[in-house]
């Protein structure tokens, strides 16, 4: 800073009102915490189901979700892509609402946001992980209780106090000399199992 | 002594200006690098006497007399806009 300004809060102009900040948990995955959304403001009934868009709920506060079908009588129908369900709310075909069109990231990087039909792939992809993500999840806990069909471990090496467990060549846990195994992934704990060795 | 609100966004520009964006208003601001650095300072923790210190640290020309004037404004607006608030 070469000299000292009078500091200043300016109001940016209506051209530059067209950004967003991202935040919320709703939408992860396709933005990031603290990305600036570049975003265009249009009739609802232009938008087109696969389309980000940014709206005030009946509380008053800035949502960010993804339309993602028509409702019986004209209306929006959104939801956030990491939600359950859709929103309660329907939005009316003739409020004002912003497409996001851009996503800034934070490193600076600049990302085109798909829209429409590729948004609403995007929307049923990023649903089937999270239904893959859930279902890894509950096999890892089943496996995790079912001992007799885990394969033994029996390869190790000792370095230093531990004890490291071997797989294929992969390090797979550690034993310390208190006996507890460390299991370097809970996929290792689900599948494998090694015999504690007898005090 | 005063705190920032957590939920403001604060984003530096590559000419040295900045973005400011209050999510629960949904208002932007631009700042000036003499904000900018007042900003910085406010969220590193530095009083009054600290952040006229970094901006002489910062600015090649000494400070004038209203800076000090000019910092109490400012800070002033940045609590009205719901960016600060006293602690």
């Amino acid at each position: 800073m070469r000299e000292f300004a009078k500091p200043e809060l300016r109001p940016l102009s209506d051209a530059v009102k067209e950004w967003r900040v991202y935040h919320g948990n709703s939408m992860l995955r396709v933005f990031s915490p603290g990305d600036i959304m570049l975003v265009e403001q249009i009739t609802a009934k232009n938008a087109a189901p696969g389309d980000i868009i940014c709206f005030t709920d009946s509380n008053g506060k800035n949502i960010v979700h993804r339309f993602i079908r028509w409702s019986d009588d004209g209306g929006l129908i959104t939801m956030g892509d990491n939600n359950a369900t859709p929103d309660i709310g329907i939005i009316a075909p003739e409020c004002m609402v912003y497409r996001v069109t851009e996503r800034h990231t934070l490193s600076g990087k600049i990302i085109p946001v798909s829209a429409g039909r590729k948004g609403l792939l995007t929307f049923r992809i990023n649903r089937f992980r999270k239904f893959a993500r859930r279902l890894m999840t509950i096999a890892a806990g089943i496996l995790r209780r079912i001992n007799f069909l885990k394969i033994p471990v029996k390869n190790f090496s000792h370095f230093g106090d531990e004890k490291i467990f071997f797989f294929l060549g992969h390090p797979v846990a550690k034993c310390s000399d208190d006996k507890n195994i460390i299991w370097l992934s809970p996929w290792f704990r689900a599948v494998l199992k090694i015999k504690t060795p007898e005090k | 002594m005063i705190k920032v609100n957590p939920l403001a966004v604060f984003r530096q520009e590559f000419d040295n200006n900045a973005i400011l964006f209050n999510p629960d208003s949904g208002e932007i601001f631009a700042l000036n690098p003499t904000g900018r650095v007042i900003w910085q300072a406010i969220s590193e923790g530095l009083d009054r006497e600290g952040i006229l210190k970094k901006l002489a640290d910062e600015c090649s020309t000494p400070l004038p007399p209203e800076a000090g004037r000019d910092l109490d404004d400012f800070i002033a607006s940045l609590k009205d806009k719901g960016f600060l608030a006293d602690a």
